[in-house]
């Protein structure tokens, strides 16, 4: 695969905001251009949720349709380009795997299937993706095990604090105190990231 | 006792309530806005959603078949003015693997047109004006101005972005520096309800014998001061709190007696603040002590006392 070699750019965010600009126009060249851009990403994530590679797939198609249909309702002062389509295809796979009316975790489906590498992306995609998912890793990697496991449950699983503390039979107090300890310490770790965002 | 939660918290619980309650999901705004929201919960909540959406960024990425892009693709084709309602227009996924299926892109193709007609019957059209020679260099400079002019507008609108957000980060780090010396003035508000605390529990705690200090019957220079000595259960551990006295002279010191057998022992030296009480407290009270007095002595405490009486406590109460 040819690669098109362009400087990364450090206004990520804005280059984001524009082509979801371009979306609302029902340009679909920018669904196309998003869809190469924030694909491998939101196709981990609800891989991450659901396990099956087939479902995540029609996740991921449905998180593009509903970017599709909605892009004129983003509001760039309430998040990212990337923290909206993260959290749509979240919740799509998170209500996915509400209808399976199981929450077994299918972490082995996960690794039995063989991970593709991200050949689509554009060089300095890749690049910058790589670079920011180091530094997401090491700042997840200096969470203490069970703040870690706080937050993993909210996010990849939706669960509510309380369902957390019953699921970990934890007092519900001690589970706050390791949801905002942790997400205190990602927002000081990574500022420079947020602030690529914003 | 409960503390109440920081702006920085709520932010953080709100944030988790979100997500537990379908912060993306379709029918509802992508991360709702809470009306009259405080500017600086905002931003600390947008702070947090981001630091959240980054832990996508930890998974390896995963492509995605080629198909299933040229499917969403087919989905959306001539819908450029349509929402596009369901997912009814993809493809289904073949359940067999063995079992070939048409992809996306095939399903997507419009019905074959009917075959043009080679042999078109001929008709006559009057031969078209030829265009002026002299005309295309000008259309294309034409088109040369406009690219510029359209690239200008591009750049001076990008110009114009770059600068927006660059004015709101500014601005959400202000917020941030504020929300953080707010959080430092809170957490020396804290300390300070804590020593309170520390100084109600003693006090009030069973068996503490507590002397009251007075100015002396005969009289002193200062008769508005007042003071209490808590003695603990322990005999031991004390704290004196002294409310009245003047500033002491720069080269002075308040010094605490204890009378033990009629022969004044050393409590310690303090400073008062006028209009604030004076604390002063140590874990050595000696036994057999019989009143507490205080004087005002050369800075740095004396062995025995040399200026009369401030203070007198002679009557012990035991709570």
């Amino acid at each position: 695969m040819a690669f098109e070699r362009t400087p990364p750019d450090p206004m990520r965010g804005s280059d984001d905001l524009a082509l979801l600009r371009r979306l609302a126009n029902r340009r679909p060249e920018a669904l196309s251009e998003l869809y190469d851009r924030f694909s491998p990403l939101l196709l981990a994530v609800a891989r991450r949720i659901l396990g099956s590679s087939s479902d995540a797939e029609e996740i991921l198609q449905e998180t593009f349709l509903q970017a599709w249909n909605q892009a004129d309702r983003y509001d760039s002062g309430r998040s990212s380009v990337s923290t909206w389509l993260v959290l749509i295809a979240r919740s799509r796979a998170l209500d996915r795997l509400r209808q399976r009316q199981s929450r077994e975790r299918v972490a082995a489906a996960v690794e039995a299937e063989p991970v593709a590498p991200d050949a689509s992306a554009r060089l300095d995609d890749h690049v910058l993706i790589q670079e920011r998912r180091k530094r997401v890793r090491t700042a997840l990697a200096g969470l203490p095990a069970e703040q870690k496991r706080v937050l993993e449950l909210s996010f990849y699983e939706g669960l509510s604090q309380t369902e957390i503390a019953e699921r970990t039979a934890t007092p519900l107090g001690t589970v706050k105190t390791r949801a905002l300890l942790a997400m205190k310490k990602l927002r000081r770790d990574l500022r420079e990231e947020i602030r690529e965002l914003m | 006792m409960s503390r109440e939660h920081e702006p920085e918290d709520l932010a953080a619980f709100g944030i988790l309530d979100e997500l537990a309650h379908g912060a993306g999901r379709e029918d509802t705004a992508p991360v709702s806005p809470l009306e009259g929201e405080d500017e600086a919960l905002e931003v600390l909540r947008r702070l947090y959603l981001e630091g959240l959406g980054l832990m996508a960024y930890e998974l390896e990425p995963v492509a995605p078949r080629p198909e299933s892009k040229e499917a969403l693709l087919a989905a959306i084709a001539g819908d450029e003015t349509q929402e596009v309602p369901t997912l009814g227009a993809l493809p289904s996924r073949p359940t067999d693997p063995g079992t070939p299926v048409a992809s996306a892109s095939e399903r997507a193709q419009p019905r074959p047109a009917p075959a043009i007609r080679t042999e078109a019957p001929l008709t006559f059209r009057p031969a078209a004006t030829p265009p002026s020679k002299r005309r295309w260099p000008l259309a294309l400079a034409a088109i040369f101005a406009l690219a510029a002019l359209g690239l200008g507008i591009w750049a001076a609108g990008l110009a114009s972005e770059v600068a927006y957000r660059d004015a709101q980060i500014r601005q959400l780090e202000t917020r941030l520096a504020e929300a953080d010396r707010v959080a430092a003035e809170l957490a020396q508000a804290r300390q300070a309800l804590t020593q309170l605390e520390e100084r109600f529990t003693f006090v009030t705690a069973p068996a503490t014998t507590v002397y009251a200090l007075r100015p002396p019957a005969s009289g002193s220079t200062q008769p508005l001061a007042r003071g209490h000595l808590f003695l603990a259960a322990n005999q031991r551990d004390w704290r004196l709190e002294v409310r009245g006295l003047k500033q002491e002279p720069e080269a002075q010191d308040y010094q605490l007696w204890f009378i033990v057998d009629g022969l004044p022992m050393s409590g310690g030296v303090f400073d008062a603040r006028l209009g604030k009480p004076a604390f002063l407290a140590d874990s050595a009270m000696p036994a057999g002590v019989q009143a507490v007095a205080v004087t005002l002595e050369r800075k740095g405490g004396v062995p025995s006392p040399t200026s009369p009486i401030l203070l007198i406590g002679d009557q012990s109460v035991r709570l």
